[in-house]
């Protein structure tokens, strides 16, 4: 019998995922005997055109990973579904925009203006920026367009199953990768994922005193945190309480607190919101004043409670208004 | 007849390119040009988050030095 035909391909992506993949160890070895990868661009020789030619639905699993920003991931991602059975968006940006979403709180024109005319370290004295299409020495080139902005990848397509993680650790990556090669998949749209908050499983979660509550918030580097106490109890943010368990505390384990990069809880639609709704709940502060003051010591709301999810949150559905390059330099 | 060859995705190696290169009339190249394909705006995006928060945020410009978190205790 033939092998089932695998995609492992990245979109916008850092690489990491795929590091994930072959983090599997050995496991990878029995998995690339189970089946035909017949693409991986970090890993194997095999080109776009080489899918185009195969028949719809010929491929059984592609994992993708990586966000969507230009027209080229856009077509590899609506490729990818129209020639697999499956489709897996594989780590935190395939399946909520990852950290480059941060990129949607500026405008497209802000990261060109910034990236390739105004950053100090940029010297361009024609002022090029990229184009869609060029012409160098009489010759045609071509470069995929760039959207206004980042998307998550079921923004762009059907997609059956989602494994978070920046990036989803091994075991969890080994745990899809049986389910498909045993056909012991739960249900279309699941999250292959614990569906509790990290801190029901954080070995810290017993340090937590029964009433929890924060009269100050400390930055990671102004404290020595204690690695065998709760960080909320300590005044750090960590966003343990609305974040998808799953990922074997690999950041609490290095006394690093949460960045939520399994996405919100299941259903849960935005763990930012969610997790400013447990803020407000252990916050010890009586007057509008004592309130202020925390709430100011919390700088930069946006990067720490969306760190890996602009794209899917109910932010980007507000759009930060017109941030420019301008008024963040000055901020 | 000229000819062009696209060799995309470039592989094995981490990023995002393709490569095009123009032949002339009697097969040889006259002219080869290597493209990024990508642009996610790390430079921007880092402007005015904690500095102590940027060792997490800029190794996934390219993880492959992903220096602080690893999964390997």
């Amino acid at each position: 019998m033939a092998k089932p035909k695998t995609v492992i391909c990245w979109l916008g992506s850092c690489g990491g995922c795929d590091e994930a993949v072959v983090d599997m160890n050995e496991v990878l070895l029995r998995v690339a005997a189970a089946v035909d990868i017949v693409l991986w661009p970090v890993a194997m020789d095999f080109k776009y055109d080489s899918i185009k030619r195969m028949k719809n639905g010929e491929i059984v699993l592609s994992v993708v990973n990586g966000h969507v920003r230009n027209s080229e991931q856009e077509e590899i991602a609506k490729l990818l579904r129209e020639k697999s059975q499956l489709v897996l968006a594989f780590g935190a940006c395939a399946c909520l925009g990852g950290t480059p979403g941060l990129a949607n709180l500026a405008t497209k024109e802000d990261i060109f203006n910034w990236v390739y005319r105004d950053a100090p370290t940029v010297v361009n004295p024609n002022g090029n920026y990229p184009q869609a299409t060029s012409s160098v020495n009489g010759k045609t080139l071509t470069l995929p367009e760039f959207y206004d902005r980042v998307y998550a990848l079921n923004d762009i397509i059907d997609v059956d199953y989602y494994l978070p993680g920046c990036p989803p650790p091994p075991y969890s990556v080994m745990y899809a990768v049986n389910a498909v090669l045993e056909d012991k998949l739960p249900p279309k749209g699941s999250t292959l994922a614990p569906h509790r908050a990290l801190c029901d499983s954080c070995k810290r979660n017993k340090s937590k005193p029964d009433r929890l509550s924060i009269k100050e918030i400390r930055r990671i580097h102004e404290v020595e945190a204690d690695p065998d106490t709760c960080f909320l109890a300590q005044g750090i943010i960590c966003l343990g309480p609305a974040t998808r368990d799953g990922c074997g505390e690999a950041c609490m384990n290095i006394n690093l607190p949460c960045r939520g990069c399994f996405g919100p809880v299941e259903g849960v639609e935005d763990s930012g919101a969610k997790f400013i709704s447990a803020m407000a709940s252990i916050l010890d502060a009586e007057s509008d004043e004592e309130v202020a003051a925390v709430v100011d010591q919390f700088i930069d709301p946006a990067g720490y409670l969306y760190r890996f999810s602009v794209p899917a949150s109910i932010l980007q559905k507000s759009r930060v208004g017109k941030q420019t390059t301008q008024q963040r330099g000055a901020k | 007849m000229s000819k062009q060859i696209t060799i995309n995705p470039i592989t094995r190696l981490e990023g995002h390119g393709k490569i095009e290169i123009f032949l002339d009339d009697k097969g040889n190249v006259e002219d080869a040009y290597w493209q990024v394909v990508e642009l996610r705006g790390f430079e921007i995006f880092c402007l005015g988050r904690p500095v102590e928060e940027l060792p997490r945020i800029m190794p996934t410009s390219v993880a492959f030095v992903q220096l602080p978190i690893t999964w390997h205790p």
